[in-house]
């Protein structure tokens, strides 16, 4: 057990990540229900939580997308429980609409949602900003600044909720909860109650005419303003100010940190005023006001979209103060991507140039290489989804004509990249299937596929499988059934057989489940065997629609901890030269083991080689060799 | 005027080859000295050989985790490709680079049947700026010791504390932070043995 969550270690201090320190703050407000969903970089506060349950009375769970787990904690918090939901930013969209329900009605134990933003979409496929949403519904926003505010700020939120009757998101991003950094750990409080459902009570306005929905939506700005009297005990937002500074800096979250390391490194940390804003909605107005008067220049500095910017100009306008604003709006930091040092210097040096304090031209070195290729990820040898893919290409080839594939999210997306570049690109999660349908029913000429994890189908997939089946739309979907959420990192599924704490769970049958849509064709295959593979989906092409091919085996990265705890000595396949023509089609799998001895020479001559560090023994290339030149061995290394 | 006294490591690979963690240990090892020290991951999947970066920082007084490009004390790679080009971006002229001699192609010149570029010219390039390299087999120094690969980073960690004083970790503490495991004690102390 990490000593992040061990309770012996009160006030020692500890090594956590950001995603730790939240889970570790839950623990000690006392949390009793935790769902969550995977995605980077909060898909940790969940792997850290579900490895204390067997000690504590604690839930912990993966649910099936994001919304429902908004609902499970929101039920939790209504029984009078604590309850922490987790997700990344682009599960923060899938839950919009349970969590506006939740703040309507409200909740009676802390409800706490943990979002996780991949500013720079560092393992994300778009950028997105979970502020916003918790704006929409109308609730408090809070962002640490660094790890050790980061478990302060999970813990206090439980109470905030309490205090104010609705969920309260604690919104983080990549630079802080993937970092690690010393924290103090803290003592756990107790909170026995009695589990009873209920509604809190809320003293509505009243108003004549005006209908209960209305009031209660009423009711949650009116509740807003007051969080700012819960919070005046809190430290979350503070100001340093520097006596005859013009410039001033608001941080917001993580970039109070690195406004302050960027003021130290130009030196300027006793000429420059700083704001630390930790209380991002609602905008602590009277201390931001102070803050403008006192400068001639702010710098705005936040991680996502201008949305601190937006209300610290709203504010501007309303007091008619002269202060100039700095900022993405400005365009003095560019929007998107993550705040990165340079660009937090570039702004300061700006600001100083504004005020007429210029400051020393110090050129950034230039790099002491010019850019050098980067690399993308890959599957992993041994990947079912090689031979999924392969397979997939075959049958098309096969079959003729024009195609379309989509893939939707998870490990699918690595077939829009090299080598594999099937597919022409992916979607959100559980979206391929519908982004399918409306592309198949516009061309019926063209054959449209869409590839789906079993994550994903499980997670919003089914719906729009469903939905494909109802209107008719001539789709197939190839469904990749590797047991587990593997692009986040190898999480529990519903068809995983296995729950949140690593134990039995019940398994929900994924070829079973397209089976009772009442589809005209699902068939389930392994794939790493590719012929009768590709023969599946040839077939699927070939009938009536939509159907559906279920390709079924365990992702390799468990296959191979699975035998690693099993004792079983790790296989490699192996080139019989004298049998291999150079023919190539062991090199169609794309599979990282095999490469080319050498450049590949046109008129022939080079032989695929194994690399054999990288080799798994998955029996692929054995299968698609047609000369018997490619064997496995066991005695390897 | 910058009075900081940090000092930084870029610690780069593929999945898979230990980089977590190298950082991991490190950063042990100095909270264990009482310095202040922070780490951020930086993977691009949960795949095997995709990418990964850590940086560790150790000694600074803010909690800044990412590393600026140019600044960068040490770059450590556990891959040739991957090192050399992570070096050319972020390591300091006068830097020190640590490299694993792996060769690992990346998947577009697997299809496309292109050899594995020569780096020489690179790393000729950087020694040139002043910067100061070590090259080691550690794959091979770990499948001597364990039999495995796994070890090779700690191998390469081992190489790092012997050349790199200014990392100002003392052995005792790195070993400390091995958590007395025989295996991975012998990748490192063939590590702190190398010459070359």
């Amino acid at each position: 057990m990490s000593s992040v969550i061990e309770l012996s270690s009160v006030g020692s201090r500890v090594l956590a990540y950001g995603y730790e320190a939240v889970a570790r703050g839950a623990l000690e407000a006392d949390v009793r229900l935790v769902a969550g969903f995977p995605g980077n970089p909060a898909s940790g506060t969940l792997r850290t939580l579900s490895s204390s349950l067997r000690e504590r009375a604690i839930h912990v769970e993966y649910a099936t997308n994001e919304k429902v787990a908004m609902e499970v904690a929101w039920g939790a918090a209504m029984s009078g429980q604590r309850a922490l939901c987790c997700v990344n930013m682009l599960g923060t969209h899938v839950l919009v609409d349970a969590l506006r329900w939740s703040a309507n009605i409200g909740v009676r134990g802390g409800l706490v949602l943990l979002c996780g933003d991949d500013i720079g979409a560092n393992t994300s496929g778009i950028e997105s900003d979970s502020r916003l949403v918790g704006s929409m519904a109308d609730i408090p926003v809070l962002e640490p600044a660094d790890v050790q505010e980061a478990k302060d700020m999970a813990q206090y939120a439980f109470e905030l909720s309490e205090t104010m009757s609705v969920p309260v998101m604690l919104r983080s991003v990549n630079q802080l909860m993937m970092a690690r950094s010393l924290i103090t750990i803290g003592a756990q409080e107790h909170h026995d109650r009695t589990c009873q459902f209920g509604t809190p009570e809320r003293d509505l306005p009243t108003g004549p005419g005006l209908r209960r929905q209305v009031l209660s939506h009423r009711y949650l700005h009116s509740n807003l303003q007051k969080t700012r009297n819960a919070l005046a005990q809190r430290d979350f937002d503070h100001l340093e100010r520097r006596d005859g500074a013009a410039v001033g800096i608001i941080g917001c979250g993580v970039c109070y940190s690195l406004a302050k390391e960027a003021l130290g490194l130009l030196g300027l940390s006793e000429r420059v005023s700083l704001l630390k804003l930790g209380v991002i909605n609602p905008l602590n107005k009277e201390l931001v006001g102070r803050f403008l008067q006192s400068v001639a220049v702010a710098i705005v500095m936040e991680e996502g979209e201008a949305f601190v910017e937006a209300g610290v100009q709203a504010l501007v306008g309303e007091k008619g103060y002269s202060t100039k604003i700095l900022g993405r709006l400005s365009e003095t930091i560019p929007f998107a991507g993550e705040l990165f040092m340079p660009v937090v210097e570039s702004a300061i040096t700006h600001a100083m140039d504004v005020v007429g304090e210029p400051l020393q031209p110090h050129a950034p070195s230039p790099p002491l290489l010019p850019p050098q290729p980067g690399r993308t990820p890959t599957l992993c040898a041994g990947c079912p989804h090689i031979g999924t893919f392969y397979a997939l290409r075959k049958a098309i080839d096969k079959i003729g004509g024009r195609y379309l594939a989509v893939a939707d999210a998870g490990c699918a997306w690595m077939g829009t990249l090299p080598p594999a570049k099937t597919f022409a690109l992916s979607t959100n999660m559980g979206g391929a299937i519908g982004l399918a349908s409306g592309a198949a029913l516009m061309d019926p000429d063209v054959h449209v596929i869409a590839v789906v994890g079993d994550g994903a189908l499980l997670h919003g997939g089914l719906m729009g499988l469903v939905n494909a089946y109802y209107n008719q739309a001539p789709v197939v979907a190839l469904v990749l059934d590797n047991r587990t959420l593997a692009n986040t990192g190898l999480q529990p599924t519903a068809n995983s057989g296995r729950d949140a704490a690593g134990n039995e769970a019940p398994r929900v049958d994924v070829a079973g489940l397209c089976g009772q849509v009442g589809l005209p064709f699902v068939e389930a295959v392994n794939p790493l065997h590719p012929a009768e593979t590709t023969e599946a989906i040839y077939r699927a092409l070939k009938g009536p629609k939509p159907a559906v091919v279920v390709a079924v085996e365990r992702c390799t990265l468990i296959r191979m901890r699975d035998e690693e705890l099993q004792g079983v000595i790790p296989r490699k396949a192996k080139l019989i030269a004298d049998n291999c023509n150079a023919c190539g089609e062991c090199m169609e799998l794309r599979c990282p083991a095999i490469c080319w001895e050498g450049s590949r020479d046109p008129k022939g001559g080079t032989r695929p080689i194994i690399l054999l560090d990288t080799c798994v023994g998955c029996d692929l290339c054995v299968r698609v060799c047609t000369r018997g030149a490619i064997v496995i061995q066991d005695d390897t290394p | 005027m910058n009075t900081d006294t940090g000092f930084d490591l870029r610690i780069v690979g593929l999945g898979g080859q230990g980089i977590v963690t190298m950082a991991t240990v490190i950063a042990e090892a100095a909270a264990a000295c009482g310095q202040e020290v922070t780490v951020i991951d930086r993977p691009c999947s949960a795949m095997r050989l995709s990418p990964i970066a850590c940086d560790v920082r150790l000694r600074h007084k803010c909690f800044a985790p990412l590393i600026v490009p140019g600044t960068a004390h040490v770059v450590v790679g556990m891959e040739l490709l991957e090192g050399a080009r992570t070096a050319g971006e972020y390591l300091r002229h006068d830097g020190f680079v640590v490299i694993n001699a792996a060769q690992v192609p990346t998947a577009g010149d697997l299809v496309a049947g292109k050899p594995y570029p020569d780096t020489e010219p690179l790393w000729a390039k950087l020694r040139g700026h002043g910067a100061k390299l070590v090259v080691v087999d550690a794959n091979a120094l770990a499948l001597q010791e364990v039999g495995s690969l796994r070890g090779a980073n700690l191998v390469v960690l081992g190489v790092l504390a012997s050349r790199v004083v200014e990392l100002g970790l003392p052995t005792s503490s790195l070993r400390e932070a091995l958590c007395h495991d025989q295996d991975r004690l012998r990748c490192f102390e063939r590590g702190l043995a190398f010459e070359g």
